[in-house]
């Protein structure tokens, strides 16, 4: 898959994960405080009415002219038939510690069960929850230690239930949304992969194409010379021809970049590299020094690590005044190379240098075409790894780190 | 020497045929495989490049010919050069368009005097018959790479163009004979031939 596309899906699917849960968890947290802030009511209520809720209250009430009138229903804390659904107990306890249950309706209890818990409960203080569907309050009054507990299985198990389904649902939603995204990822990047599929069709093919005109206009002024003897223009044709084929090459290169995945001695390759550069820095007048340690190994594309390598010193023996150093270190997990060359360019940050087709002040009059550098950073990039181009005191620095 | 070329663009068949020619080779042009095969059969030639894409024929069939009348064949294609062209073991040499003249005739010489040499050198126990571009007997190898290995072995600078590609597919074939034996790097010293445990 596009890693793009990838990156889309795992974002989104980030996003709705994030906002679901947010959502549910709020849903959820206001359900349960509903319950428990029901619970407290009643246990208010219980303590208010001391210990234990009148259930000699008539179910009826008088309105204003006298009349008797069945009370209005409600739930919860407000409901007439309180007194008679409640399942609770209340325990008092004695300066002393000593408890005695004041009221006692409950079943999954016995009374020394009873104050075992609320003994227990009037260390703990304040409201809660306890036994998974018992809601308590813990009242300190004139020295003496008021605790109620009420079940409340009633009105907590749908709230379990919400609980559940709506993890379940969100389970279920997360799936359905990876499905759709996948789906509808595949068209809307389509056209996306397809462009970039041509793109790098007609950079090979064009690539493949431009060579044996190439070869045909090169073979040609040799001939001309050979007939005529070398001129300024069959020169020119055949400058033109290494340029343009330079050109082609790379850029038909841009198109394959096949990042395997062995271990490469980076080592050797820098060694290698820096071993058969250093007779061109010689030949230049230019000092070339190395430091590379031994042993440093990276997972990737060992062509594609061995062009980077030599692209980046080829880079320095053309444009190096007076001093050139290449350096592989291992730090910390991380793999470092530094390649650095004595340049004119003034002091500053040089990034723009991994750009396509761009080239410096200090090129004038140097071979090249822009497109070396920018190699570099496609295969870095392909790696995982990090670049900079900087020039520090006169020196150009070039820093990979894979 | 006697040359064939194998070309599909005729620009180009009549560009090289000059320059070669004028160079004082004998040189005899062919566009196609058909054609190719037929003056293959009527006539030795000391060397043939004939272009991968070669219309109506088949490649390997007509180096098959060529090879029948010990003449080696250097190959040109539009693909990237890489150690896996050079795994196909078609030819005596492989070369990437565009290519220069120089370069061109350098190789052409470079697989005719190995031809027609009669070598043999040691790899550390497998013998390199340079004659018939063979490793260990069975293994197909190219000019350049006979190059960079003789070089190796010798302990002389290897030719730096495209030495990587060739050291890791001399590896490749290398390990067909002998997993042990691969040319490595070797610090201050250059590329070895090393055999490991």
């Amino acid at each position: 898959m596009n890693k793009v596309r990838k990156k889309f899906i795992i974002y989104a699917m980030a996003a709705v994960f994030v906002l679901l849960t947010a959502l549910l968890a709020v849903i959820n947290v206001i359900n349960f405080s509903a319950v428990a802030d029901d619970a407290d009511r009643i246990t208010a209520s219980i303590v208010r009415a001391g210990g234990e809720l009148g259930r000699d209250e008539a179910p009826f009430r008088k309105d204003e002219r006298g009349d008797m009138r069945r009370r209005d229903a409600a739930i919860g804390p407000e409901s007439p038939e309180l007194p008679f659904s409640a399942r609770y107990f209340t325990v008092k306890f004695t300066p002393e510690g000593n408890g005695e249950i004041v009221s006692f309706n409950i079943s999954a209890y016995t009374e020394e069960e009873a104050i075992t818990t609320a003994s227990s409960l009037a260390k703990r203080g304040g409201c809660g929850f306890v036994d998974t569907y018992y809601r308590y309050r813990v009242t300190k009054e004139n020295g003496e230690t008021v605790v109620t507990v009420i079940d409340q299985s009633r009105e907590l198990a749908p709230s379990y239930r919400i609980l559940k389904i709506s993890a379940v649902g969100e389970a279920i939603c997360l799936a359905v949304c990876l499905a759709f995204l996948i789906f509808i990822s595949r068209r809307l990047f389509k056209p996306i992969e397809d462009a970039d599929r041509r793109e790098k069709q007609f950079l090979a093919e064009a690539e493949r194409e431009f060579m044996v005109p190439l070869t045909v206009i090169g073979a040609n002024a040799e001939a001309i010379e050979r007939t005529h003897g070398p001129d300024e223009r069959t020169q020119s044709i055949n400058r033109q021809v290494k340029k343009m084929t330079e050109i082609t090459k790379k850029i038909g290169a841009l198109t394959v970049f096949p990042v395997g995945e062995e271990r490469c001695d980076l080592s050797a390759i820098a060694a290698g590299i820096a071993d058969s550069a250093s007779h061109g820095f010689a030949e230049a007048g230019v000092a070339f020094g190395s430091d590379i340690d031994a042993g440093v190994v990276v997972t990737g594309d060992s062509v594609s690590l061995r062009k980077a390598v030599r692209e980046t010193l080829d880079n320095a023996a053309k444009f190096a005044k007076e001093r050139a150093f290449v350096s592989l270190k291992e730090e910390g997990g991380r793999v470092s190379l530094t390649v650095s060359n004595g340049t004119t360019l003034p002091d500053g940050n040089y990034d723009r240098a991994f750009d396509r087709f761009t080239r410096f002040e200090n090129a004038a009059g140097v071979e090249g075409d822009g497109l070396g550098l920018s190699f570099v950073k496609d295969i870095v990039k392909a790696h995982n790894g990090r670049l900079s181009a900087a020039v520090e005191n006169g020196v150009f620095i070039l820093r990979i780190t894979l | 020497m006697k040359i064939l070329l194998a070309l599909p663009d005729r620009d180009l068949l009549s560009g090289l045929g000059d320059i070669l020619t004028l160079d004082g080779n004998e040189v005899t042009c062919a566009f196609d495989a058909i054609q190719a095969a037929r003056f293959s059969s009527d006539k030795r030639f000391d060397a043939a490049l004939v272009d991968r894409s070669l219309p109506r024929g088949d490649l390997r069939a007509l180096t098959e010919l060529l090879h029948e009348s010990k003449t080696p064949v250097v190959v040109v294609t539009k693909d990237r050069f890489s150690a896996e062209l050079l795994m196909r073991a078609e030819a005596e040499s492989y070369m990437t368009y565009p290519f220069l003249v120089p370069d061109l005739t350098e190789t052409l010489l470079g697989v005719t005097e190995k031809a027609s040499s009669g070598r043999v050198f040691d790899v550390c126990g497998i013998a390199v018959d340079v004659s018939k571009f063979l490793m260990g007997g069975s293994v197909k190898m190219t000019n350049e790479e006979i190059d960079v290995l003789e070089a190796v072995c010798e302990g002389r600078p290897v030719p730096p163009r495209r030495r990587e590609i060739y050291v890791a597919s001399i590896n490749a074939k290398m390990a067909r004979i002998d997993p042990a034996r691969r040319i490595e790097y070797v610090a201050g010293e250059g590329y070895r031939v090393r055999v490991t445990e």
